[in-house]
Parts: C-alpha cells; sequence; structure tokens
C-alpha cells in the first residue's frame, strides 16, 4: 500500500464531499482508483471488466455513504474495499455464467491483441490459476484472502471492511492460508512435471 | 504459530499492479463526479421516494401528470457542465477485424468501446473509440469484416468541433447515391442530434448511452445534408455539412 501522507485526510475530502463539493470526491477517486482497479482486476482476471468496475465502486460508495467508516489511520481505503468485495460478489453472480462465455470466445483475443499483449495475457492467466484456487474455498475465508492477500490490508483494516472482530480475520484467515497451501501444492504438483517426467511416470507406472 | 502479518502463501504469485490509461482514468473520474448529483443515498432515496409520492399525489388533481414526471426527469440529464471528449463505459465487444486493426495502432484492446452501429451485412457500420499509445482517445470505424486505421480522435476534430462522423454511401451506378449510412460520436455537452435529408426535412437521431449516434437513408430524398448537434439548453454547438454527391 501507499506509505505517502496525503495533503488532505480521506475523512476531510468525504466531508467536504458531502457538504457538496464533488471535486472533492474526485480527489478521493484520484487517490484510490489505482487500487480498487488492481482490487477488481484480482477479483476478476479480465481487465475490461476491472476498467468498468472502478467507476461503479465509487457510486455505490456514495450511494452508502451513510454507512462509512473510515480506517485507524484516517484512510477510506479498507471501507472502499469492502464496497468493491459486496460489488463484486454480486457481479460475479449476475456475470458468471453470461460473462464467461464470452470472455473465452472474445476475452483472449482481446487481450492479446494489446499493445503490451504479453504482459496482459501472463496477468489474465496468473491470476485466472490464483482465482480457480482461491474460489473453491468457502466464502468468508475467500473474502478475507481477497482483503488481506489480494488488497495487501492489515488485519484490522480488514476487520473493518468486513464488519468482524480482528481475531476472525485472523482465524479464517489462517484456514484460507492452510487450505489454499494444499490446493496450490496439489495443482503445482501436477504441473511441475515436465512431460518427459511424466513420460518416465507412465513407464514406471 | 499464528501468522502475525497477512501474506500469501510463497508458492502463490500475484500480477503486478497496473495503472489505468490516463484517458480511462479521465473518463471515470467525470462519470463518478458526474454521478454524485443524480446518485442518492440509501435514506435519502427511500426519503425521496416518499417525498415524491406525496407531491405527485397532492399536484394530481391540478396539473396534468405526465407533464410533471417528464420534466421531473429531463431536469436530471442537464448535468453536463462543459463538453469533454472522454472514453465510454464499454458495453458491446467490437467485431474481432476492428480489433485486429486496432491493435496494429497499439490501440490497447481492453479499451476499445462501440459507441455506435448501424445497418446488417456488408452494410454494416460501426464506430468504435480507445485508448492509443500516446494515452489518448482514438477512434476507427469497420464492420464484420473490414476496418479503417485507426487515428487520434484529435486528428479528426478541431478544437471548436462537438461531432465526428462517418459516411458510407453507394448507389446503383457510379453516378447515383441512393443509399447512406452515417455514424458518429459526440462531445459530452451534446444532447440532442438533428439530421437534415436531400428533400429538406429533418429527423432527430437518438444519442446512445455512450454518445454516439447513426443515421440511415435508403433512398436519394432521405440522403443526409447537414448534421446539428445542440446542448442541453437547445444551443447550437456544431453544424457538420455532408456530401453524398460524389461517387464513392
Amino acid at each position: 500500500m501507499d506509505n505517502q501522507m496525503p495533503m488532505t485526510p480521506d475523512a476531510e475530502l468525504w466531508r467536504r464531499a458531502v457538504d457538496g463539493d464533488h471535486a472533492a470526491f474526485g480527489d478521493l477517486f484520484d487517490r484510490h482508483s489505482r487500487a480498487i482497479y488492481n482490487f477488481c482486476f484480482r477479483r476478476t482476471a479480465d481487465w475490461a471488466a476491472a476498467e468498468d468496475l472502478v467507476a461503479t465502486v465509487f457510486l455505490e460508495a456514495w450511494r452508502k455513504r451513510d454507512s462509512v467508516k473510515v480506517g485507524p489511520d484516517g484512510s477510506l481505503l479498507p471501507w472502499l474495499y469492502g464496497v468493491a468485495l459486496n460489488l463484486l460478489r454480486n457481479h460475479r453472480r449476475a456475470q458468471r455464467r453470461l460473462v464467461s462465455a464470452l470472455h473465452r470466445l472474445r476475452g483472449e483475443a482481446r487481450e492479446a491483441a494489446s499493445d503490451d499483449a504479453a504482459t496482459h495475457v501472463e496477468a489474465v492467466r496468473q491470476m485466472r490459476a490464483v482465482l480457480d484456487s482461491v474460489e473453491r474455498l468457502p466464502r468468508r475465508e475467500r473474502d478475507v484472502l481477497y482483503l488481506c492477500v489480494f488488497a495487501e490490508l492489515g488485519y484490522d483494516d480488514a476487520a473493518l471492511a468486513l464488519g468482524v472482530p480482528i481475531g476472525t480475520v485472523r482465524s479464517r484467515l489462517a484456514r484460507a492460508r492452510g487450505r489454499l497451501r494444499e490446493l496450490q501444492s496439489q495443482t503445482k504438483h501436477r504441473e511441475d512435471m515436465n512431460p518427459n517426467e511424466r513420460g518416465v511416470a507412465d513407464d514406471a507406472a | 504459530m499464528r501468522e502475525e502479518s497477512p501474506t500469501m502463501p510463497p508458492e502463490v504469485e500475484l500480477p503486478a499492479e497496473r495503472e489505468l490509461p490516463p484517458a480511462v482514468l479521465q473518463a471515470k473520474r467525470e462519470q463518478v463526479v458526474r454521478g454524485l448529483g443524480t446518485t442518492p443515498g440509501r435514506r435519502t432515496t427511500r426519503a425521496a421516494v416518499a417525498v415524491l409520492v406525496v407531491v405527485l399525489l397532492a399536484a394530481a388533481p391540478a396539473f396534468a401528470f405526465r407533464a410533471h414526471l417528464v420534466d421531473l426527469f429531463s431536469s436530471a440529464a442537464e448535468s453536463h457542465p462543459e463538453g469533454q471528449w472522454t472514453l465510454p463505459p464499454q458495453v458491446v465487444v467490437p467485431p474481432m477485424m476492428v480489433q485486429k486493426i486496432a491493435s496494429r495502432a497499439n490501440v490497447a484492446a481492453s479499451s476499445l468501446r462501440q459507441v455506435v452501429a448501424t445497418g446488417t451485412g456488408n452494410q454494416r457500420l460501426e464506430l468504435v473509440v480507445g485508448v492509443g499509445p500516446d494515452g489518448r482517445l482514438w477512434i476507427g470505424e469497420g464492420g464484420e469484416s473490414w476496418a479503417t486505421e485507426f487515428v487520434p480522435l484529435e486528428r479528426r476534430v478541431a478544437r471548436s468541433d462537438a461531432i465526428v462522423e462517418y459516411l458510407r454511401y453507394g448507389g446503383s451506378s457510379a453516378a447515383v447515391t441512393d443509399h447512406a449510412e452515417l455514424v458518429g460520436f459526440v462531445r459530452s455537452d451534446v444532447r440532442r442530434i438533428v439530421v437534415t435529408r436531400a428533400d429538406g426535412t429533418q429527423a432527430n437521431s437518438p444519442l446512445t448511452d455512450w454518445r454516439g449516434f447513426a443515421y440511415s437513408a435508403a433512398s436519394p430524398a432521405a440522403l443526409p445534408t447537414k448534421i446539428e448537434a445542440f446542448d442541453a439548453h437547445g444551443r447550437l454547438v456544431d453544424e457538420k455539412q455532408v456530401d453524398t454527391a460524389a461517387a464513392p
């Protein structure tokens, strides 16, 4: 996360935005849109969807402004991650069937056609592989993992975003990591076998 | 032993973070700031609905009900303070051919947006914008099996322009024009497009949610001769003459 101290605290910008200074909300957008964009990508493995979701997350945050929570360090980012998490859950539910089919057909080509195609496609491939494992976890453990690992939040910020005690975040994360490590090792074991090794293994069998 | 900091198992690597392209960032920021005025809070929504119901019930006997509703909603659309060229949200994925041509110009594939489409088959015409290698908007046109080169939007519009239009037309012989497809993209302050036909009549060309418009003519009398753009206050902000007289 960015360690630079902001010129104006998030809470102050938020107060000004609520008082009608929309430019202050624009400043909050400038400050946190990159983090939310990358979080959305890590949740969807789709750069275009992440682009489209950035503005939606901020507008949803504005709609939920009555329930705003400022983090221990005065940042709104943990709460914004919480808003994004809920939005992405609904988004995933609504889009899963339709969009996944479309992406299978066109998504690869779209990404492959971009300027720095190799980097983007590799990121998508890498993220899909991670999500394949993460999405096999129970939802509560998944949410903690998204916030603590994908968004790199501390335990206290994740607790604020999810509205649960810090101890719960710790225990859920520990369980998630245990399960994930197991899933990863199973997957890695299969992937690490190169064709020659597979051949040897097959011969041995 | 419990972990003291939340870290990923070392065998799981996340891809590097990435910046939003500048034009996308600007467009999203504008979309968010513009949306604040039209996105009430949850409590505000409930209160507003209750107040609205009371007001409408009270006003119903005295006034024309429908006219008031139209006024209420039309006022919400007047939130664009000034005109800018910004990237619309992505809804429809452009045809593969357009994507290929865009990649040749290094226009980021993930930024491609179809703003409008008209016609079918060989007459299909789509207008697509995207973010170019310079971080600014680029524009191109195409169909299922063809596409033109993408160019910087700045190259297509003068400083005062509020419309960028693309026209395809043809006829049964080189000397005759009897059909035309017109598509365009407009600046954010444009609210209404009026097309004047060859026979002098006029047609409103509705704007899509992505600030595109399309007009199709199937007879010489319906060929477009002029496009006019009006802002939310009904002021003429741009006017383009359209020439379909020459052979294509």
